[in-house]
C-alpha cells in the first residue's frame, strides 16, 4: 500500500506494527447495530472489506509509542454565558421540520408492544 | 466595466459612490450564476435576493454604509439561514428550512450583504471532492472533468467563476483549503474559536470552524473582520480582541521568519507539488523574507489522529438525525427502532455511514483506549509541538495539496485514497491554528497549486500580511 512508503519515509522515534486490522462480519454487524444502520449483505462485504484499509490507518496511532498528558481543552474555552432567561425560537418554528405534529408533540410509532 | 469580476471591496464603494445600486450588482452576479449551471455549485438561488437588493438600495440611499454593504454572498449549504432549505446536501435533510440565522448570517446581513444561494458539498462536509453530494459533483472551475475539492467545493467553485466574490464554507480537516487550491483562490481557515459556530451544523465539533473563500487577500481580511468574534450561543468561541485586518497589511519583510518543517520536505518527495513548494521557498528568500528548517516530528501522525477524532465526534454529532425530529422519516418504519434505522439507512449517504461506522468502532467499549484516547493525547503532543515551532519562527509553510485537482470518480474505490488529500491540511486542525491557502504555481496540468501560510493561534492578521506580500509581487 501506498500508505505504508509514506510513513517509513521518516525517521521518527514512533514504532509502527502494520497487522493490519482484520474485521470479520459479526463484527461490522455489532458496529451497525450501534450506529442504528442496516446494510445488505453486498454492503456487509464491501464495509469489511474497506474497513481493512482504515483500520490500517487507525492502528498507525493505536501503535505510536507516545507518553504525555491528555488536554480536553480547546485553544481558548468556555466562554459561558450568564445563567439567564432568554426567548428562545417558537415551538411552532422549530416543529415545522418534524414529520409528524399532533398537538404541539412529534408522534412516533407505538414503543410500547 | 464587468460587475462579476470587482472584488467585494470594490462592489462596496461603487454602491456607496452611487456609481452602481445593488439591484444590478445582484443581477449580474445572479446572471453569472446561471450562465454556468453545469458546474452545479449553487443548489438554490434565493428567490428573495432581488428584493433584497431593492431594500437595500433604499437602505443606503437613506445613508446606511455597512461594511459589505450590497456584497452578495454565496453559504455553504450547512449554514443556517432563517427560512431557507439547508440540506447538508443529504436526501435526508432535502427539505429541511433552518428555523433561525446562524451567527455568521446574522453578522454578514448587518453589515449589508446580500445572500443570493447555497451551495454544493460533500454530504455533511464528509469529503474532499464534493463527490458525495447527494445532489450530484460539483466540477472544477478549470477543468470540467475535475473535482473542485471537497468538502466546500460548490462555495470555491462559485468564487473562482465569479459567481459571488466571496463565500462562506466549513473546515474540519481542510475543507476550505483544499478547494481554494483546487480552483486557484484565497481560503482561510482561521484560528478554533474566532468565528461561532452556532447554527451550522456540527461535523466534528472540537475542530470545525466556519472558512472564507476570496480572490484576493483583503476580501478575506475584511469578511473575517465581520464573522469573527465571541458569541454567546457559543461556549468555544473566543473572546480575543478582533482586529480590523485591513488597516496594516504591510508586512516588514526583513523581520519575518518562516519555518519550512523538515518533515514535510521529506514527505513531499515526489509528490507532484514537491517542487512547487520549493519554488515558493526560493520566491520568499528572493524577496527578502528569512527562510528556517523546523522540526514537527509528528506532524505525519495528523492524519491518522483525525480520522480518528473526526469520526468519533461525528458518529456522536449525528445520532441527532433518526427520523424523529427534523430529517425524513422512513415510510417502511412499523416502531421505533425502524423509524431510527430505515430513516438512517435510507437517508445517508456510503461516506457518511462509513464515518459512522469507523467512529462507534474507535469510541466502543474495548477500543476507546486504544484509539480515541490515544489520538487524543497524540493531539495534545501535535500542539505542544506547534507552540514549540512558532517560538522559531513566525510562519510555517507547506503544501495544501498533494497535486493537482483528480478527476471525478478516480479516488472512489478505495476511501483511504480520498482520506490522503487531507494530509497536509488536517495539521491545522488538530493543532487548532489558522491557516491560508494562497494560489501559487501551477501543476503538470496547468491547473492551480497552493500553499499553506499557517501561523500561531489568533494571528490571523500577520498571515494577512504575509499573503498580502506575495499577491503583490
Amino acid at each position: 500500500m501506498q500508505f505504508k512508503l509514506l510513513f517509513h519515509r521518516s525517521k521518527k522515534p514512533v514504532v509502527f506494527y502494520f497487522k493490519g486490522g482484520e474485521m470479520d462480519k459479526k463484527e461490522i454487524e455489532h458496529l451497525a447495530e450501534l450506529s442504528k444502520l442496516e446494510f445488505s449483505e453486498e454492503e456487509l462485504e464491501s464495509f469489511a472489506g474497506e474497513f481493512k484499509s482504515l483500520l490500517e490507518l487507525a492502528d498507525i496511532v493505536k501503535n505510536a509509542e507516545i507518553g504525555g498528558e491528555i488536554s480536553y481543552k480547546s485553544v481558548d474555552m468556555n466562554n459561558l454565558r450568564e445563567d439567564e432567561p432568554k426567548e428562545s425560537a417558537p415551538v411552532e418554528t422549530l416543529l415545522e421540520n418534524a414529520p409528524q405534529v399532533k398537538n404541539d408533540c412529534i408522534v412516533v410509532p407505538r414503543i410500547m408492544e | 466595466m464587468e460587475i462579476v469580476k470587482l472584488s467585494a471591496i470594490e462592489i462596496r464603494e461603487k454602491i456607496l459612490s452611487k456609481e452602481l445600486n445593488c439591484t444590478e450588482v445582484v443581477q449580474a452576479f445572479l446572471e453569472q450564476i446561471k450562465k454556468n449551471e453545469k458546474y452545479n455549485a449553487v443548489l438554490e438561488i434565493f428567490d428573495d435576493a432581488m428584493e433584497k437588493a431593492r431594500e437595500l438600495d433604499e437602505k443606503i440611499a437613506k445613508g446606511f454604509s455597512g461594511k459589505l454593504a450590497g456584497v452578495p454572498i454565496i453559504i455553504k449549504d450547512n449554514i443556517f439561514y432563517d427560512g431557507k432549505i439547508c440540506s447538508c446536501s443529504s436526501k435526508f435533510m432535502e427539505k429541511h428550512v433552518a428555523s433561525y440565522n446562524s451567527t455568521v448570517v446574522e453578522k454578514i446581513l448587518k453589515e449589508g450583504a446580500i445572500i443570493i444561494g447555497r451551495a454544493n458539498m460533500d454530504e455533511f462536509a464528509m469529503g474532499s471532492s464534493t463527490e458525495n453530494s447527494a445532489f450530484g459533483v460539483t466540477h472544477n472551475p478549470l477543468d470540467f472533468d475535475r473535482v473542485p475539492g471537497g468538502s466546500s467545493g460548490g462555495s470555491a467553485c462559485a468564487v473562482a467563476l465569479n459567481m459571488c466574490p466571496i463565500a462562506l464554507g466549513t473546515e474540519t480537516g481542510g475543507s476550505v483549503r483544499q478547494p481554494a487550491s483546487f480552483c486557484g483562490i484565497y481560503g482561510l481557515k482561521p484560528t478554533y474559536g474566532r468565528i461561532s459556530r452556532y447554527g451550522i451544523v456540527a461535523y466534528a465539533s472540537s475542530l470545525d470552524q466556519v472558512g472564507i473563500f476570496t480572490r484576493n487577500v483583503e476580501d478575506n481580511a475584511l469578511m473575517l473582520e465581520v464573522i469573527a468574534g465571541h458569541d454567546e450561543h457559543d461556549s468555544t468561541s473566543s473572546s480575543v480582541a478582533v482586529e480590523n485586518y485591513n488597516d496594516n497589511l504591510k508586512l516588514q519583510a526583513e523581520k519575518v521568519c518562516v519555518g519550512v518543517p523538515e518533515e514535510i520536505l521529506k514527505m513531499i518527495k515526489n509528490m507532484p507539488c514537491e517542487k512547487n513548494l520549493l519554488n515558493f521557498i526560493d520566491f520568499l528568500e528572493k524577496n527578502g523574507i528569512k527562510t528556517k528548517k523546523i522540526s514537527l516530528k509528528d506532524i505525519e501522525l495528523c492524519l491518522p489522529t483525525y480520522y480518528i477524532l473526526a469520526p468519533a465526534e461525528a458518529t456522536s454529532n449525528l445520532a441527532r438525525f433518526d427520523g424523529v425530529k427534523y430529517t425524513t422519516r422512513s415510510e417502511k418504519a412499523k416502531n421505533l427502532q425502524e423509524v431510527y434505522k430505515e430513516s438512517r439507512s435510507e437517508g445517508f449517504g456510503k461516506e457518511v455511514k462509513r464515518r459512522i461506522m469507523l467512529g462507534n468502532f474507535v469510541l466502543s467499549s474495548g477500543y476507546y483506549d486504544a484509539y480515541y484516547k490515544k489520538a487524543k493525547r497524540l493531539q495534545s503532543e501535535i500542539r505542544k509541538e506547534f507552540k514549540r515551532a512558532f517560538l522559531e519562527c513566525d510562519y510555517i509553510i507547506m503544501p495544501t495539496t498533494i497535486g493537482e485537482a483528480f478527476k471525478i470518480g478516480s479516488k472512489s474505490q478505495n476511501p483511504v485514497d480520498t482520506y490522503k488529500e487531507d494530509i497536509f491540511t488536517v495539521t491545522a486542525n488538530i493543532a487548532g491554528i489558522p491557516s491560508l491557502s494562497v494560489p501559487f504555481g501551477k501543476g503538470e496540468n496547468g491547473l492551480p497549486l497552493g500553499v499553506q501560510i499557517m501561523g500561531d493561534v489568533f494571528k490571523e492578521r500577520e498571515i494577512y500580511q504575509l499573503a498580502k506580500f506575495i499577491e503583490e509581487k
